[in-house]
C-alpha cells in the first residue's frame, strides 16, 4: 500500500530523481530560484574511507563490490540490466554521486562539430543547439568540478573563459603516458595531456591527487571530482534536499496529462508518494528510458512522454577499440590516474579518405594491479596455471600499456532499452533490457582504431599488442535514450529538455544526446544539465506554456 | 560449503605452484585458502560451483586409486588437475580466478612482485612530473577543429 513518505511528504516545487552528474549540477542552479528542490537516489552517501585503495585488496575489490556492471557489483541499491543481447555490458554505479564515484574523471569538452554531424557530414542529425551556447557552461562546470589540463590544444577552439577560469596542471603522464607520448610523436600524430576532473592541487577543500592507481572505484583521496563531494555540498547548502535509499517506480499523471508526482520505495521497501510540481529525471541513458516506459497510464499506456515511440530507442555507447602493448620494460603503471594521461583527436573528425563517417579519439589506459593482470592473463591464455606460471606472469605485470579508441557510435533505431519481461530488481520494478548491434560503420571505425593503435603501440616501443573491440565492459556512456529535438514526432524531449508530451516533466542526462562525439560525455551532460536550469530560470512564469 | 582445508590447499598449490628459485610461495598458503573459503562462503552460487566441483575431483581422485587428492604424486595430481579443466571448464575458470584474486593480493606475493605491501591509500605513489618538451610537435600544429 502506498503511504506518504516519513517527512509528512510536503508536496516540492521540483523533484529530481537521480542524484549523480546530471542532477546534481541541475539541482545546484536552480537553487538560485528559491524554489523547494528535493532529489531522491536509489543509491546511498558513500564513505570515501571504505573505498577499495584505503586496503590491501583494493584490486580484488574491483572485481567485487566495485565491479564495474551491476549485474556482477549486486549491491543492494544496484539494478540488473539485461545486456545478453549487446556485445557490450552495461556499467553505472547507484550512489549520490552516480557514476561519478567510479569514472575515469576524463573530462574533454564535445567538439564544436559535434552539434552539427549532419549539416558537415550528412549523418545523423544536427543538435539544436551549438558549442558556443554550450560553451559558457562548460566553463561554469569546470571549475565547479574543478579540471586539470592544459590550453592551447589544437584540436579545439580557443576558451574565451581561460583567464578567468584556469585548468589546474595536467595529471602527470608518468613514465607509461611518456612511452606512449614518444610513439604519437614519431607518427607526427596529435595528442594532447588530459583533461581530468581531478584536483592535481588542492582545490575547493579538496586534496591533491595522489596517484592513487584505480580512480574507477572510488577516490579515497577525494581528488576526483564526483558530484558527492563537489555539487551536491554546495547544492545543500543552498536549501537543496537530497534523500538517498529511494528508488522511483513510476512518474504518476493527473487526468490532465501533467506529472503529479512519483511512487517510490525507501530504503525499508516500503512503498511511498511524494508529490511535485515539476518533475526532472537524471537516471542515465538506461535508468532514464526504464522509469518512462515503467510509467505507464492510460493517458500514456507506451510510457510517460514516448508519443514519439522513440523512449529507448537510438541508444548510444562508444564502442571501444581497446589495444594493450607489450613492452619489455616495467612501465610503473599501477601509479597515477587510470584513465587520465593523455588524448589523441588525430582520427577525431571525419575524412572521407577513410571509409567511415565520422571519427574516434585514442585516450591511454595505465597498468593494472597484479589481480587484474592475472585474470586478465589467465583468460587471455598469456599466463598459464601450473609451470611456468611466474614466468609468464612477470614477462607481462606492468610491462603494459593501453590505447584506447572511442568511437562515434550514431544512433539507430534498433539499438534501444525496452523492459525485460521476466527480470526486475530487489523492489520487483520491471529491469531495463539492451538490445545493441555494432553497425558496418563502427565496425570499420573500431578496425581503424586497432591498426592504429597497434602503429602507435609499436613505434612506442612495444613488442605485441593484443586487442579487444569492442570491448565488452565499457558500456558506460549512456546516450540518446529520450533524444531533444524541436518536432515531437522525432524527439522526445525540446530544445531545452522539457518532454513535448508533459509540459512539467524534464530529462536531463545523456538520453537527451542526439549524436555521442567520441569523446567522454559527462562534461557535456553536466554543462547541458545547467544549460536546461537556465532555461527554466529564464521562463518561470511561462514554464508550462 | 567449507571444501576440505588440506584438499583446497593442495589444489592451490597446483594452480599456482611455489617459484623454483623460492622467490614466490604457492597459493596453497593458509591465508590465500582462507580468502577463496570466505569468497565461497559469501556466494552460495559459487559454493555451489565448488561443490560440484571437488565432487568431480573426488572422482577422478579415486579412479587413480588414492584416498586423498594431497596424497597423490605430483605427477598425478597435475593429470588429475589437467582433467578436471577439461571435464569441469566453466568451475575450472571460476577456481582460476578465485585463485588469482586471493593469492596476488597477499602480502607476500605483492611484496615479491616488486611493489610495497600496503593499501594505496593514504601514502599514495609519486609519480615524476612530465616532460613538457615531449609536447614540443604538436605546438607547432595548427588548429584543426571543425
Amino acid at each position: 500500500m502506498t503511504k506518504p513518505a516519513a517527512d509528512k511528504n510536503e508536496k516540492v516545487d521540483v523533484l529530481i530523481i537521480g542524484a549523480g552528474a546530471a542532477g546534481a549540477a541541475f539541482a545546484w542552479s536552480l537553487a538560485d530560484t528559491r524554489m523547494n528542490i528535493l532529489c531522491l537516489e536509489q543509491g546511498q552517501w558513500m564513505d570515501p574511507a571504505s573505498y577499495p585503495t584505503a586496503g590491501t585488496d583494493w584490486n580484488a575489490r574491483g572485481h567485487g563490490d566495485f565491479a564495474l556492471s551491476p549485474n556482477e557489483r549486486k549491491r543492494p541499491e544496484d539494478y540488473p540490466v539485461n545486456d545478453n543481447d549487446s556485445p557490450i555490458s552495461a556499467a553505472m554505479f547507484n550512489a549520490v554521486g552516480g557514476s561519478t564515484i567510479t569514472y575515469a574523471g576524463h573530462f574533454p569538452r564535445f567538439h564544436p562539430s559535434d552539434f552539427r554531424v549532419r549539416s558537415l557530414d550528412g549523418v545523423a542529425d544536427d543538435w539544436p543547439m551549438d558549442y558556443a551556447t554550450l560553451a559558457p557552461y562548460y566553463a561554469i562546470n569546470e571549475r565547479m568540478m574543478g579540471v586539470a589540463g592544459l590550453l592551447g590544444d589544437p584540436a579545439y577552439p580557443p576558451r574565451s573563459d581561460a583567464d578567468d577560469n584556469p585548468l589546474l596542471p595536467p595529471v602527470p603522464l608518468g613514465k607509461l603516458g611518456e612511452v606512449v607520448a614518444d610513439g604519437f610523436n614519431r607518427l607526427g600524430w596529435h595528442w594532447w595531456p588530459s583533461n581530468s576532473a581531478i584536483a592535481t592541487q588542492e582545490h575547493d577543500g579538496r586534496a591533491a591527487c595522489i596517484n592513487l592507481g584505480p580512480c574507477t572505484t572510488g577516490c579515497a583521496q577525494g581528488a576526483k571530482a564526483s558530484t558527492d563531494i563537489t555539487y551536491w555540498p554546495a547544492a545543500m547548502r543552498r536549501g537543496v534536499r537530497v534523500k538517498s535509499g529511494c528508488r522511483v517506480r513510476e512518474v504518476t499523471v493527473n487526468d490532465a496529462g501533467m506529472a503529479d508526482g512519483v511512487i517510490y520505495y525507501d530504503e525499508d521497501g516500503n512503498e511511498c508518494r511524494q508529490e511535485a510540481e515539476v518533475v526532472v529525471i537524471a537516471c542515465n541513458g538506461i535508468g532514464t528510458a526504464r522509469l518512462l516506459l515503467n510509467s505507464r497510464s492510460k493517458l500514456f499506456p507506451d510510457g510517460l512522454a514516448n508519443s514519439s515511440g522513440l523512449v529507448g530507442r537510438n541508444l548510444m555507447l562508444h564502442p571501444y577499440a581497446m589495444t594493450q602493448g607489450l613492452f619489455e620494460q616495467r612501465m610503473d603503471g599501477y601509479k597515477g590516474p587510470t584513465g587520465c594521461g593523455l588524448m589523441s583527436h588525430e582520427f577525431y573528425e571525419t575524412d572521407r579518405r577513410r571509409n567511415f563517417v565520422r571519427g574516434y579519439s585514442f585516450e591511454i589506459l595505465r597498468g593494472v594491479g597484479p589481480v587484474t593482470t592475472a585474470l586478465w592473463g589467465m583468460n587471455a591464455g598469456l599466463v598459464p596455471w601450473g609451470q611456468g606460471h611466474h614466468e609468464a606472469f612477470d614477462a607481462v605485470f606492468d610491462r603494459t600499456a593501453g590505447l584506447l579508441a572511442i568511437c562515434e557510435d550514431l544512433p539507430e533505431l534498433n539499438n534501444r532499452v525496452t523492459l525485460d519481461a521476466a527480470l526486475t530488481d530487489s523492489n520487483g520494478i520491471p529491469a531495463a533490457k539492451i538490445d545493441y548491434t555494432v553497425s558496418e560503420n563502427t565496425r570499420r571505425m573500431l578496425d581503424h582504431g586497432v591498426a592504429r593503435a597497434n602503429d602507435v603501440l609499436t613505434a612506442a616501443g612495444a613488442v605485441a599488442t593484443a586487442s579487444e573491440a569492442p570491448w565488452k565492459i565499457a558500456g558506460w556512456h549512456l546516450m540518446g535514450t529520450a533524444r531533444m529535438g524541436s518536432d515531437p514526432a522525432n524527439s522526445v524531449v525540446n530544445e531545452w529538455g522539457r518532454a513535448h508530451d508533459v509540459k512539467n516533466l524534464f530529462v536531463i542526462d545523456g538520453s537527451i544526446f542526439v549524436t555521442a562525439a567520441a569523446v567522454n560525455p559527462t562534461n557535456t551532460i553536466q554543462a547541458m544539465a545547467l544549460y536546461i536550469a537556465d532555461q527554466i530560470k529564464d521562463r518561470l512564469e511561462t514554464l508550462f506554456d | 560449503m567449507a571444501i576440505n582445508d588440506p584438499t583446497l590447499r593442495a589444489v592451490l598449490d597446483e594452480i599456482i605452484p611455489p617459484a623454483a628459485d623460492g622467490s614466490f610461495p604457492g597459493a596453497g598458503l593458509p591465508s590465500v585458502a582462507e580468502r577463496v573459503q570466505q569468497a565461497i562462503a559469501e556466494d552460495s552460487e559459487l559454493a555451489a560451483e565448488f561443490g560440484t566441483g571437488f565432487a568431480a575431483l573426488a572422482e577422478l581422485v579415486s579412479a587413480d586409486g588414492s584416498e586423498t587428492f594431497p596424497e597423490m604424486p605430483p605427477t598425478a595430481r597435475t593429470e588429475a588437475i589437467t582433467k578436471l579443466s577439461e571435464q569441469a571448464p566453466d568451475f575450472f575458470a571460476k577456481l582460476l580466478s578465485c585463485t588469482a584474486l586471493a593469492y596476488y593480493q597477499e602480502p607476500s606475493v605483492v611484496t615479491a612482485l616488486g611493489m610495497e605491501a600496503r593499501p594505496p591509500f593514504p601514502e599514495g605513489y609519486e609519480v615524476k612530473p612530465w616532460d613538457a618538451s615531449l609536447l614540443e610537435p604538436v605546438l607547432t600544429r595548427p588548429p584543426f577543429h571543425r
